[in-house]
């Protein structure tokens, strides 16, 4: 059932219409709606204050603490708006996804990280004898190559560079480990879509530096944890 | 009879749930005999069931491929030996490279330009429809097409039926090369297509079949562009994808399948911050004792018409005029302030101008 | 799921962006002895069919001997492939033979008799009775 239909017929009329109707007395366009505090109520409008707050009490919001980690680590190269890099912190599974999530930025990020992988392998002078025209193919579909812009990659460089300390999603249970909570999940997507926000905001060219400087760059880099990764897991 | 059934049946079930919860790291194909000195040392790395390349003094003795070559409009620096290596799918083929490599690469290219070009040009087409968008660009069927209207043709003759039509030997480099030699000599039945057990198992797993054939030449389209890019660098390859790929028709509003639009509207305007509420208001009719009544009903949201429908029914007129309300939403494109399309961001001198997708509702 | 996509490929426009020769290939059958593959012969001998393969590149001329009438197969990127008889046509018959058939994109030929004909909606719309107002609208 929508809100919209929980007022009185009468307040569903617009703002203009209702002058013209009721002259005199002031109707407000503003519809007084009840919003609802505590456990929650099946057709009852939540209240925001109380909705749009994690697990760990980060109210949703542009605010300094809650940007903090991500635009000091984009610099002033990189920079994004507020805006947009509250959007790039935001999970589609916060507050059933009514506030700007950052999924089409992580579609963009995912490939622009994908592409940029592939071609930073195969850039490598080679004495391969099957490699075309100096680039070896050969290590493309391997682990390595494939995990570089992988999720777990990814998520364990966005918590060990402390990306993800604020970050608005749900899980089905957050008290339960990293990979098991959905939390690798989530920091990776907000790492896609950091990449694609740079993507969008600067370009493609500024992006691939950016992925050089501050991905390849980093201390432990998005390189040695993929390649601890794969060697666990082999 | 039935309780034991069931207990048999949990075990499994639950060893598949870990599964999916987990994160499966990528696993080395140990059919290609890969070696490597170091795993980040990506120079050393080495598919040992490959021998050689097609050398090009061989290559450029092929007509079909030199004809495709040209037909394709390649710049020159694109070997000839490339552009056969890409049409080679067979692995076990006397050591000769194939394109497994390519492919990759090609694939990571092309999901990368579609995807700008969607995001940028449809930046609020809900996730389902971009996918579906992606994949009527870059699918299987889709490049199987291009690889079909490229004239490239499939390798079928065995060596025997080669010999005894004096068939030259350069022609089959360039060929579309997957049909392994063994299945070559298999007697076809015509009429009854014979599926490979890859093909079986691809129907048991996902429900879905891909001929392999199909599948060959979306790997052949995707290799040449692949190829494209180590010869030719990513500008050329990126002007190539915009002719061949992006160039093509995309039946966006065709595309779309809404369930309760009325709610999806709803939400969407909650999502959008609208204070007003939505409203769906009758904007003219034939009269409603008339043989054949005409409704044309509007979505509005306070003074703002969102969209319009006509119907011969009421409930008709309003379900259109909300889905037309949600199309002229989902389908926006925009434009820059010269009135010419938004650049990309692999565009020179790209400055943004358009606006990124929030996301869809939930309903 | 509020919104599920329907899959639909892309058409394909060529033309716009890139142009690809729908004629990908052209068989050329001649017969050594016959006196209806003169002109073929003649075409082969004087190097002019060298000529027009050059000038098209994008097509492979497989060119081969067999017995009976000399025989011209256009392979079209449609699967589709059509035979020219060229029995007793002269050299220059024939170079127009492989002109005219070169350049066509292999689906049957149909008379065009209508003024527009396109894959694009209109971009002017379909005129409606019902949105001009009451006053202008058609009485009975």
């Amino acid at each position: 059932m929508s809100i919209r239909q929980l007022g009185s017929p009468g307040k569903l009329i617009n703002a203009a219409n209702s002058l013209r109707c009721w002259e005199g007395s002031r109707y407000s366009a503003l519809r007084s709606i009840y919003l609802h505090k505590g456990p929650r109520v099946a057709g009852l409008k939540r209240d925001p204050e109380e909705a749009f707050v994690t697990h760990n009490g980060h109210k949703y919001g542009v605010s300094e603490e809650n940007l903090k980690p991500i635009k000091s680590f984009l610099s002033d190269k990189y920079a994004i708006t507020d805006d947009l890099a509250l959007q790039v912190l935001t999970h589609k599974s916060f507050g059933n996804g009514i506030k700007p999530y950052n999924e089409k930025l992580g579609a963009m990020g995912s490939k622009m990280l994908n592409l940029f992988f592939a071609k930073f392998v195969v850039e490598q002078p080679s004495t391969n004898e099957l490699a075309i025209n100096g680039k070896n193919l050969d290590v493309l579909g391997t682990p390595v190559a494939k995990e570089l812009a992988g999720r777990l990659a990814l998520g364990i460089f966005a918590r060990s560079n402390n990306l993800n300390s604020t970050m608005f999603w749900k899980s089905y249970n957050h008290g339960v480990g990293f990979e098991t909570s959905g939390e690798m999940k989530v920091s990776a997507q907000m790492m896609y879509a950091l990449v694609g926000a740079v993507t969008f905001v600067h370009g493609k060219t500024v992006a691939e530096e950016f992925i050089r400087e501050k991905l390849l760059g980093a201390s432990p880099s998005i390189e040695d944890i993929t390649s601890s990764v794969v060697e666990k897991a082999q | 009879m039935l309780r034991s059934i069931a207990r048999l049946q949990r075990p499994v079930l639950k060893a598949c749930r870990v599964s999916v919860r987990g994160y499966q790291v990528a696993r080395l194909d140990s059919s290609l005999k890969t070696k490597y000195d170091s795993l980040t040392d990506y120079a050393s790395y080495r598919n040992n069931i490959f021998t050689h390349r097609l050398p090009e003094s061989t290559a450029s003795q092929s007509p079909p491929l030199v004809a495709l070559h040209s037909r394709l409009n390649l710049p020159s620096s694109y070997t000839l030996s490339t552009l056969s290596q890409a049409l080679n799918l067979n692995k076990f083929d006397d050591g000769l490279a194939n394109n497994f490599g390519l492919n990759t690469l090609g694939k990571n290219l092309l999901s990368y330009y579609v995807a700008e070009h969607l995001l940028v040009k449809y930046p609020r087409l809900p996730m389902p429809i971009h996918n579906g968008a992606v994949d009527s660009l870059m699918g299987v069927e889709t490049l199987y097409e291009i690889g079909k209207s490229w004239g490239i043709d499939v390798d079928q003759s065995s060596k025997l039926e080669k010999y005894l039509s004096q068939e030259s030997e350069f022609l089959k480099y360039g060929k579309l090369r997957f049909v392994s030699e063994e299945s070559k000599n298999d007697v076809k039945e015509p009429g009854v297509y014979e599926l490979s057990e890859d093909e079986v198992s691809s129907l048991k797993r996902n429900n879905s079949f891909v001929a392999k054939e199909i599948e060959a030449y979306a790997s052949a389209v995707r290799s040449i562009i692949g190829g494209l890019y180590t010869h030719a660098g990513e500008e050329a390859t990126k002007a190539f994808i915009e002719d061949h790929i992006l160039s093509r028709k995309l039946p966006l509003e065709q595309m779309f399948q809404f369930s309760q639009p009325t709610r999806e509207l709803i939400r969407l305007c909650d999502k959008l911050n609208f204070t007003e509420p939505v409203e769906i208001r009758l904007i003219a009719e034939t009269g409603r004792l008339s043989a054949h009544p005409i409704y044309v009903a509007g979505a509005f949201c306070g003074v703002e018409k969102l969209g319009e429908g006509v119907g011969s029914s009421l409930s008709e007129a309003k379900t259109r005029s909300v889905v037309n309300a949600l199309m002229s939403y989902y389908l926006y494109s925009p434009i820059s302030a010269d009135g010419t399309d938004v650049k990309l961001p692999s565009d020179k001198n790209y400055k943004f101008e358009g606006i990124i997708g929030i996301g869809d509702v939930a309903i | 799921m509020p919104v599920k996509a329907i899959a639909k490929s892309s058409i394909a426009r060529n033309g716009v962006g890139a142009y690809v020769v729908p004629c990908h290939k052209i068989s050329v059958q001649y017969c050594n002895w016959g006196g209806s593959s003169t002109g073929l012969r003649e075409l082969l001998k004087n190097g002019q069919l060298d000529n027009i393969a050059s000038k098209k590149k994008g097509i492979f001329f497989d060119i081969f001997k067999r017995t009976g009438h000399p025989k011209l197969t256009f392979h079209y990127n449609n699967d589709k492939a059509q035979e020219v008889e060229v029995a007793n046509l002269n050299a220059k018959e024939i170079e127009q033979k492989i002109q005219e058939y070169s350049q066509r994109s292999g689906a049957p030929l149909f008379k065009h008799n209508h003024k527009v004909l396109s894959i694009n909606d209109s971009i002017r719309g379909i005129w409606s009775p019902m949105h001009t107002p009451k006053s202008h609208r058609h009485q009975i």
